[in-house]
């Protein structure tokens, strides 16, 4: 025994001999706790589970670190089904001492086995709502759940107990002894099943000393039936059949199976068939669907890119236009670049670009900037090269090169219409070149653009003389 | 004579496995050696 205040070991004095603390009422205290700890385990070792646990608590009471009764209170805890008080005990004595604690051990069990700890909480789970059954006085339902109760955990005593109970409520003594026996043979000690066992031996008869005489007891409602209705008729048993007639019975067991089976799965198979082909049809007709589907955007698809080719060859004639178009900006621009070199400029290379313009272009198709550009350079430059046409046209004339002849003086009017030599000589060209056509036509312009003039009447006379050729 | 109703007030509900640990919880824990303590703090050390 330690001192309570400086924990040094204590003699046979009443006070500490280390710090001076009285210690006669703590002594008598802890042999308090013994004492009842003593009582208690000889109690419970004669099954007086009851007194015992009296006894430890009354020694716990006194000293709470008394870790034997701790755990002797939680063993009989055990026994008895309350496995929570049981824990409970040992993890409080555990608290206390950690070490050298068979609380530890018990505890190691507990945890070691889940399955049986949850059994053991169904079981309590079970009993709660038997109490709950019985304050609702579903008696009957109680009775049953108390039963489960028992079955999941026969060694809950309080379930065996409300039990006895019950059956002492329904008067079933013969049950009653049977379950309150049970609960005495786990506990002897407990008044509740000792009082229970008194009132049934009373209403049983039974005595230590008078054999038992069993009771005329009111037979709860369903043995009452048994015991008074009329006989149940015994089934007749089965003769001894040969074994000839053993196979006839299962043969003919197998024909009305078979012809089971063909009347009423024979309809089923022919719905199977039947809902596979239409099966096998639902998708034949998708795929139908899915090809016209795909043939039409096909067909969409092929029209869409004939017509992007539609646009596309537009696209490629304004184009080439706008080439043509472009080749007379070009010619015109470096007519124009040539022009611009003022005293340095060749009017023969302005003549070139220019002759190269389309002059149906500049009449019916160019913009009015370009025309005046165009008329700008041109005039500018068309004396000259007039004459420069003009004279190498009438060389080629007179040298007999009347194709050459016929190109300059074309160009030499272009550059200068006003030019009639230029133009009556062309004309003259085209005679001797055998072009009448185009003889005529000059003969003609002649006329009319000098009129009253020599060369016009000379121009007349070769009109009469080609004759309507 | 044995009253049910009476009998089954002395039947109570008992703890669930879930419920033990606010049961330790809620344990009074004091003992007779508390008090003493408590009182010798109050009574001077003999020398």
């Amino acid at each position: 025994m330690q001192c309570y205040k400086c924990g040094v070991e204590l003699s046979e004095k009443d006070f500490c001999t280390a710090c001076g603390a009285d210690v006669a009422r703590y002594k008598q205290i802890i042999y308090t706790s013994n004492r009842l700890y003593n009582q208690g385990l000889e109690k419970a070792k004669v099954r007086d589970l009851t007194g015992a646990i009296n006894d430890l608590r009354q020694s716990l009471k006194f000293n709470k670190l008394n870790t034997q009764a701790r755990n002797l209170l939680g063993l009989i805890y055990y026994e008895l089904g309350d496995v929570v008080d049981a824990l409970t005990e040992w993890v409080i004595s555990k608290n206390y001492q950690d070490s050298k604690n068979l609380a530890t051990d018990y505890i190691g069990m507990m945890q070691a086995n889940q399955a049986s700890l949850e059994v053991i909480n169904q079981a309590i789970v079970k009993y709660n709502q038997t109490l709950n059954y019985c304050h609702q006085d579903s008696l009957d339902m109680a009775k049953i759940q108390v039963k489960k109760v028992i079955k999941l955990n026969p060694k809950f005593y309080k379930g065996h107990l409300l039990l006895t109970l019950l059956y002492l409520h329904d008067q079933e003594y013969n049950k009653a002894l049977k379950e309150v026996e049970i609960c005495r043979k786990i506990d002897t000690g407990n008044l509740i099943a000792n009082r229970y066992y008194k009132e049934i031996s009373e209403a049983l008869g039974l005595d230590d000393n008078k054999p038992a005489k069993k009771v005329q007891q009111t037979a709860p409602v369903d043995d009452y039936w048994l015991n008074q209705g009329p006989p149940l008729a015994a089934l007749p048993e089965p003769g001894n059949s040969s074994i000839l007639s053993t196979i006839v019975y299962i043969l003919l067991g197998l024909v009305v199976g078979l012809a089971i089976g063909w009347f009423l799965l024979g309809p089923i198979r022919v719905r199977m068939n039947k809902a596979g082909v239409e099966e096998e049809m639902t998708q034949v007709r998708d795929q139908l669907s899915a090809k016209s589907a795909e043939l039409e955007e096909l067909t969409q698809t092929n029209d869409s890119l004939n017509a992007e080719i539609n646009n596309l060859n537009t696209l490629v004639a304004e184009y080439e236009q706008g080439a043509g178009t472009n080749e007379a900006v070009n010619n015109l621009m470096y007519a124009a670049i040539e022009y611009s070199k003022g005293e340095a400029r060749d009017p023969m290379v302005i003549a070139d670009y220019i002759g190269k313009i389309d002059p149906e272009y500049v009449m019916n198709e160019a913009s009015e900037a370009y025309v005046s550009l165009y008329n700008t350079v041109k005039g500018t430059v068309g004396n000259t090269v007039a004459t420069n046409y003009y004279n190498t046209g009438m060389e080629a004339y007179r040298n007999a090169d009347y194709p050459t002849a016929i190109e300059n003086l074309n160009n030499a009017i272009f550059y200068d219409p006003s030019n009639s030599e230029a133009l009556y000589a062309l004309a003259v060209c085209y005679v001797e070149n055998g072009d009448v056509v185009k003889a005529k036509e000059c003969f003609t312009q002649v006329i009319a653009l000098f009129p009253d003039t020599e060369r016009a009447s000379k121009a007349q006379n070769y009109i009469d003389s080609l004759g309507d050729i | 004579m044995i009253d049910f109703e009476e009998e089954l007030k002395k039947f109570h509900p008992s703890l669930e496995v879930d419920d033990s640990e606010k049961a330790i919880s809620e344990r009074d824990l004091s003992d007779m050696v508390d008090l003493i303590v408590d009182t010798a703090k109050n009574t001077p050390t003999r020398q």
